[in-house]
């Protein structure tokens, strides 16, 4: 493949532009999402502040005294005109962990919501591993729930709340593993814990990219001392 | 705590909440650290440079209240961002956005702000403070913060440079007028207001800011314009000046402290120039949002840098 063409840009604000991927593939958008960042990246021009690859989205941030929303979206045309297979060679490191999680929080109310038991909403979470997308707040892993699991509504509006490490939440589509714990203003849905050692060393050692995968291990709530402070288990290289 | 050699102290004697504070973290946001840093940078630049440091040099970011220290050696700082009346031993009025001497031995009481939220104090030589991943702002997710706590000591760094001379930041007198009350906040509306009703209502009335703001958002009351779904949106990354519009109708402005994702749609984004503005409004405090377009918000910003640059070549 050369050249991508199934993508818009949006300048947000003066000093951002988002482009979204609209491959019918979500595999695919994240992908390209992930590949563009980097190659991005590599120009290390002095113009672009930041960028941030998610699911379907690169979010650059530039120097609006150097650049404009057009300049930076003219290189953004240029380079997906110029991407081809290679780009995407950075995925060829990804790894399998496996992750013991504790379902509980409000799994009664979100399994109730898509009108399923809280075994069937499990059953259908851990069907499969997931990929981790990007990292979000706190360097907590952002992934996808399988594709069979519905969408989760995401709360009306996000609130204020103590969060917990190692916290299992899902929002629409969406499900994340949280690093970090405090109060913390968060709008998806706690349905579990992982007891797996989620400290700064253990989360470095560990690397967690971008397009590495997660498999769900779930367990007994009188199960959770045995796992508990133990590291995520690499599986196999994909 | 000893003295090291090279360092000037002070010790607070009143403070609440206040934070020790630069200009933040860039580079890492790949692994979820945000921005965060002195939610006004206008203010924190302008200090540090009255003070003869660098502009992201660490300094006290003190919110909505007092701030009282003693100098152990004799120190210079100087005081921005919100009004607040600054008095030397109980006796001596100083004034804001000058190089202020501090003689040993004595107090300087800073009260809370009369207009603005936001007071920065910054030392010259820099206040020394522990550092995370290139910055000595808070990150809240990893439990990590510079608390300037009462009682405790500040370490100042030795001068590299000399303060600025008395009068230095006249010229930027309109801008401080702007920044603390600004009257109409700079928008840019996004692509994404299409799926928004009554957009015009984000221009059309006041907004009142809720006392639930913190670093992360300020948050409004008002009436706003209306989500015509509410189709779930994947988390992406937004920017810092986001005007969020979740279902509940409530609307939010991301602030520094933003997280690094979200999923709500973006209607507008604040002027980067005009995010300081927010940083400074007061609880209960009304604003106006205006429509501008991308030349307006370029020249708002030059117009900042070009006055902060002149300052500097003082």
């Amino acid at each position: 493949m050369t050249g991508l063409s199934e993508y818009n840009l949006e300048p947000l604000g003066d000093s951002y532009v988002l482009m979204t991927f609209t491959h019918a593939s979500d595999e695919l958008k994240w992908l390209h999402a992930h590949s563009m960042c980097r190659t991005l990246d590599d120009l290390a021009s002095d113009a672009i502040v930041s960028t941030y690859a998610a699911y379907d989205t690169l979010l650059v941030e530039f120097d609006m005294l150097r650049i404009d929303a057009g300049g930076v979206c003219h290189i953004l045309r240029a380079l997906a005109g110029a991407y081809s297979t290679a780009n995407e060679e950075w995925l060829a490191a990804a790894v399998v962990y496996r992750m013991p999680v504790r379902y509980g929080g409000d799994i009664e109310v979100v399994a109730d919501e898509l009108d399923l038991s809280v075994s069937a909403f499990i059953e259908l979470q851990t069907s499969e591993p997931i990929r981790i997308r990007c990292r979000g707040v706190a360097g907590s892993l952002m992934m996808s729930n399988p594709s069979v699991v519905p969408a989760i509504g995401r709360l009306p509006s996000p609130i204020i709340r103590e969060i917990h490490v190692g916290e299992f939440n899902v929002a629409g589509r969406q499900c994340s593993v949280g690093f970090g714990s405090g109060r913390a203003t968060i709008g998806w849905r706690n349905v579990g814990r992982t007891p797996a050692d989620l400290s700064s060393a253990a989360i470095a050692a560990c690397g967690f990219s971008a397009g590495d995968q997660i498999l769900v291990e779930p367990i007994h709530p009188n199960s959770w001392n045995d796992y508990l402070g133990r590291p995520m288990a690499v599986l196999e290289r994909i | 705590m000893p003295t090291v050699l090279g360092t000037t102290t002070v010790r607070v004697i009143e403070s609440f909440g206040a934070l020790v504070q630069d200009l933040g973290r860039v580079g890492h946001e790949k692994l979820g650290v945000n921005r965060s840093g002195a939610s006004d940078v206008f203010s924190a630049r302008a200090a540090n440079l009255l003070a003869g440091n660098a502009p992201d040099a660490p300094l006290v970011e003190i919110t909505d209240s007092r701030f009282i220290f003693e100098a152990e050696q004799t120190v210079t700082v100087a005081v921005t961002g919100a009004r607040s009346s600054i008095v030397l031993d109980g006796e001596i009025r100083l004034p804001a956005w000058e190089p202020l001497t501090v003689p040993a031995g004595t107090r300087l009481d800073i009260a809370p702000p009369t207009q603005g939220y936001r007071v920065y104090v910054a030392f010259s030589g820099a206040v020394r403070a522990e550092n995370l991943l290139g910055s000595v702002s808070p990150l809240p997710a990893r439990g990590f913060e510079n608390p300037v706590s009462p009682g405790g000591l500040l370490e100042v760094g030795t001068p590299a440079n000399p303060p600025l001379r008395p009068g230095a930041a006249a010229h930027l007198a309109p801008l401080i007028d702007r920044l603390l009350n600004p009257g109409r906040i700079g928008v840019l509306q996004t692509a994404q207001a299409e799926v928004f009703d009554r957009m015009e209502r984000l221009y059309a009335k006041s907004f009142s800011m809720n006392p639930r703001s913190n670093a992360v958002g300020a948050r409004f009351d008002g009436e706003t314009p209306v989500r015509r779904d509410t189709t779930e949106i994947t988390s992406r990354s937004v920017p810092i000046g986001s005007v969020e519009i979740p279902a509940a109708g409530e609307l939010i402005v991301l602030l520094r402290g933003r997280l690094i994702t979200a999923g709500y749609p973006i209607p507008a984004v604040i002027a980067r120039a005009d995010i300081d503005a927010v940083a400074q409004l007061r609880p209960g405090g009304a604003v106006r949002f205006e429509r501008i377009d991308e030349a307006e918000a370029r020249w708002r910003i030059l117009h900042q840098e070009a006055a902060l640059h002149r300052l500097s070549e003082n």
